[in-house]
């Protein structure tokens, strides 16, 4: 926002007042793992459904010592990643980074980063929907006695009717999952593939949906384990080639369509764990490398 | 060899050099003032004062030229400045029954004591296009001044109903008297709401999803026949009782518009029949907003009531939940942001069981 | 200063913006690593009943939305002023409605059931126990576990009464309603959320 420019906003733009509700809610998101602490989300700058949520809760934990990370679908340039760094570029002049193992605070849309998060570091998360239960029971009223109750019931028959129906569960993203052996939770329209990385991670998690108004946490070290069946366990998506660009094979790959005659690739989805692996020399079946060593090999 | 797609903090500066371009249109033709945006655009002021929670003409006018004229973008700029305000403090209720009256209307008595007041209404006008309007310079007519002041005293038409107990007293909400009143900008809302939450909800709420509401209970859907017992639109003081003083001081003047219905009530078991009360109230003058919004606060009232549920607009959690503007914008709007990542989950999927389906027919196919 | 008596009040935050940012994040590190301490990153003079850790906590995240009840022990006309000067709380003289309770360790802790606990439809709405002592120690004491922790860890306090674990174990055992703890003291601080398991 243009505004910004030229007025005096607090430090990381909300309020102080604000910002102690919002941390009075993350310090009993973290003592209630996977439960939603509603808070009074305040109007942002930016629309709903952008990561007003995940927002609230950076510029509520964030200090002038931090080093920040934002990406979106796993990358540090798509435009709304873009957008939010520089927010917090203006109200807070911290340090930014693309590099994973760098940052101190990551924000993140709908991915995990591929290079492990280390103890100390914070992962926040925007969230559309927070509640599990919503797609199965659109009521808030009753969701929440769901959760009162530990009420999952719903939850298993829903997947499993997928499995009835398709022979697989259906779920790819927005995996449900439970989390210290209590409640269950949504851990954000992330791919199921990230899923195993919640579990036992050494960063703390934290979840912000700014229009459900809600708040909920993972601790570090903490079981997080998605839901499944004894003779349908979980498991992620996989490829059947690798990362075009760096050669990996046990990353997420986006699809890119490179031509109108069935022409596509796949490349990492995070962007800068696939930018360091070409740096560090590994190569796939489209990088400059991989095409001149085919150039010599035909010498 | 493939180059991936950079760039993104170019194009968004771009796009805003190109957005500011386009709000400002040819340079050739004059820039809109502040001042001719709340004169002659005043109803489009009122919307956005209301549904942005902030009494204010001359930043509704800002917000409304920034936002080139598209109204719930103009109240998301003045939601999201009114969050940043400091509060000082609340006012005391403003005193409807005071208002300096533009216009004064009752659906329920040919005449009553303050009479009928028509005021600036488009109510009689022929919906004709006046293409003298698109000559400019053309000096406005002026409404003669009436022969008489309105009455000082206007006395409430509910009031004159309440005399013969015929309906219902107007309840304070579900809280009892004392106990504070709710504010879901401070507050997250939780249900079951408190009529005073869920009147605030429906002031700042779209006024287009309001009156489609209020017209789906007129249609049958929760029919409840109402009559406007009285609307309202006028100046009401604002008064303020700051702590080192003790006493109420008028800190300015506020233009509502202000809708009582009358409504069937066949009564039940717990209370006779008679009339009950929906109401309305908003900033500025929009009369069709707050005879909706009374609509809809009636239908809502159905559980206090006693009356069965069977239509949405009865449906608390339904209503209150999706009548924000700004938040429905951004939603249904944020599917437009990159989704690659769930897309390609559901890509491989798809794929994934169309593969599964061809082999089981294939084998099935071998088998025969 | 707006004080009842004429003792004046010590100073709030330097900082207000950047020493509550420095606290909070020291109180979110202590609640996401149960049973560790932390040394408080201000040095604030608390006025008499209170530590110094406690004043940290309270200046980060109490406000006039959070009351605040104060045992007899702490309550003193200058904690009184001092909490509604700089951070504007009010102050209880009826511990159910209290957001925080501040205590001594050294006290009967029976007050702390009369607390709210939170219902099971909103957990979050529970209390907080701010229990003030001489030193926290690590590596003593019984055997903490539960998310946040990678292995087992050792915690306890100085003078700490012995149904202090007691309580604790009970508070446990109500999850996810319950209290939660923070221990302070003039240098240092740690928490027990609710969600950790202590073995007596």
């Amino acid at each position: 926002m243009s505004n910004f420019e030229n007025t005096a906003y607090n430090f990381a733009y909300l309020d102080e007042q604000t910002k102690r509700m919002i941390r009075r809610a993350l310090l009993k998101a973290v003592a209630i793992p996977g439960y939603q602490v509603p808070f009074a989300s305040r109007e942002m700058p930016m629309p709903y459904g952008w990561g007003t949520g995940g927002i609230q809760v950076t510029a509520a934990v964030i200090g002038p010592e931090d080093v920040l990370k934002v990406i979106d679908q796993g990358s540090d340039d798509t435009t709304n990643a873009v957008s939010i760094r520089n927010f917090f570029q203006k109200t807070t002049n911290v340090e930014t980074t693309e590099e994973t193992a760098k940052a101190s605070l990551i924000q993140t849309r709908h991915r995990i980063p591929e290079t492990p998060l280390t103890d100390g570091q914070i992962l926040v998360y925007q969230v559309p929907i927070p509640e599990p239960l919503r797609f199965l029971e659109p009521r808030e009223t009753e969701t929440r006695k769901m959760h009162a109750l530990e009420e999952y019931g719903l939850m298993h028959v829903k997947l499993y009717e997928d499995i009835s129906r398709h022979g697989d569960i259906a779920t790819t993203y927005a995996y449900p999952v439970n989390v210290a052996g209590r409640y269950v939770m949504d851990p954000s329209p992330t791919p199921k593939f990230d899923n195993p990385k919640m579990n036992n991670m050494p960063a703390l998690q934290l979840f912000g949906a700014g229009r459900e108004k809600r708040i909920y946490a993972i601790p570090p070290y903490t079981e997080v384990v998605s839901l499944d069946f004894e003779d349908y366990p979980f498991t992620i998506q996989k490829w059947e080639e690798p990362c075009a660009l760096c050669g990996e094979t046990e990353s997420f790959l986006d699809e890119v369509i490179l031509d109108d005659a069935g022409g596509r690739m796949f490349v990492c989805s995070d962007s800068h764990y696939c930018k360091s692996r070409q740096e560090q020399g590994h190569s796939g079946s489209q990088s400059p490398d991989a095409e001149k060593a085919s150039r010599e090999v035909a010498e | 060899m493939y180059v991936a797609v950079k760039g993104g903090e170019k194009a968004i500066e771009n796009a805003h050099r190109y957005l500011a371009e386009e709000r400002r249109g040819d340079p050739a033709i004059e820039e809109l003032s502040l001042k001719q945006i709340t004169e002659q655009l005043s109803h489009a002021v009122s919307r956005v004062m209301a549904e942005g929670s902030l009494f204010d003409r001359e930043l509704a006018a800002l917000a409304i030229k920034q936002a080139r004229g598209d109204l719930i973008e103009a109240i998301f700029l003045i939601r999201a400045y009114r969050t940043t305000l400091p509060r000082f403090g609340y006012s005391a209720p403003i005193n409807t029954a005071d208002m300096a009256l533009d216009r004064r209307v009752s659906a329920t008595f040919k005449d009553l004591p303050g009479g009928q007041i028509l005021g600036p209404t488009f109510d009689y006008t022929h919906r004709l296009l006046d293409f003298a309007l698109a000559a400019e310079g053309l000096e406005a007519e002026q409404a003669k001044e009436a022969e008489e002041a309105v009455d000082e005293d206007v006395p409430r038409v509910l009031e004159l109903l309440n005399k013969e107990g015929l309906i219902e007293a107007a309840v304070p909400g579900e809280s009892d008297e004392s106990s504070s009143v709710g504010d879901l900008t401070r507050e997250p809302l939780e249900f079951p709401a408190g009529r005073d939450v869920r009147l605030q909800n429906l002031a700042r709420g779209d006024e287009g999803f309001i009156l489609s509401l209020g017209y789906s209970t007129q249609r049958g859907y929760a029919r409840n026949h109402a009559f406007v017992g009285e609307i309202r639109i006028g100046h009401v003081a604002v008064e303020f009782v700051p702590e080192e003083l003790g006493f109420a001081i008028e800190i300015g003047d506020i233009l509502v518009s202000e809708c009582e219905t009358v409504n069937q009530f066949q009564g039940s078991k717990k209370v006779p029949a008679q009339f009950t009360r929906g109401y309305g109230l908003a900033f500025g003058h929009c009369e069709r907003k707050v005879i909706a919004m009374a609509l809809v606060d009636r239908a809502l009232r159905a559980d206090e009531l006693g009356e069965e549920k069977s239509a949405p607009v009865q449906d608390e959690e339904f209503v209150l939940s999706h009548s924000d503007n700004i938040q429905a914008t951004g939603f249904v709007e944020h599917i437009k942001l990159p989704h690659y990542v769930d897309f390609q989950s559901e890509l491989e999927l798809v794929r994934r069981l169309r593969a599964n389906a061809l082999r089981t027919q294939t084998t099935l196919e071998a088998a025969e | 200063m707006m004080t009842s008596d004429t003792v004046p009040l010590p100073g709030g935050f330097e900082n207000n913006v950047l020493d509550a940012t420095a606290c909070f994040r020291v109180v979110l590190d202590a609640m996401a690593r149960p049973a560790k301490i932390h040394s408080l990153p201000v040095s604030t003079s608390p006025p008499r009943g209170l530590n110094v850790g406690t004043v940290a906590v309270l200046l980060t995240l109490g406000d006039m939305d959070t009351p605040v009840w104060l045992a007899s022990e702490c309550d003193t006309a200058e904690a009184r002023a001092y909490l509604r000067f700089h951070a504007g709380c009010p102050i209880l003289e009826d511990p159910r409605q209290a957001v925080f309770a501040v205590m001594s360790i050294e006290r009967d802790l029976s007050i702390t059931e009369q607390l709210s606990l939170g219902s099971a439809e909103y957990p979050d709405r529970s209390a907080t126990v701010i229990l003030e002592s001489e030193r926290l120690i690590e590596g003593e004491g019984p055997l903490f576990s539960g998310p946040g922790f990678d292995a087992p860890r050792r915690f306890c306090v100085e003078e700490q009464p012995a149904s202090l674990w007691s309580y604790v174990s009970a508070n446990q055992a109500l999850f996810p309603r319950g209290l939660d703890w923070i221990f302070t003291s003039d240098s240092q601080l740690a928490a027990l959320p609710r969600s950790t398991k202590v073995e007596v």
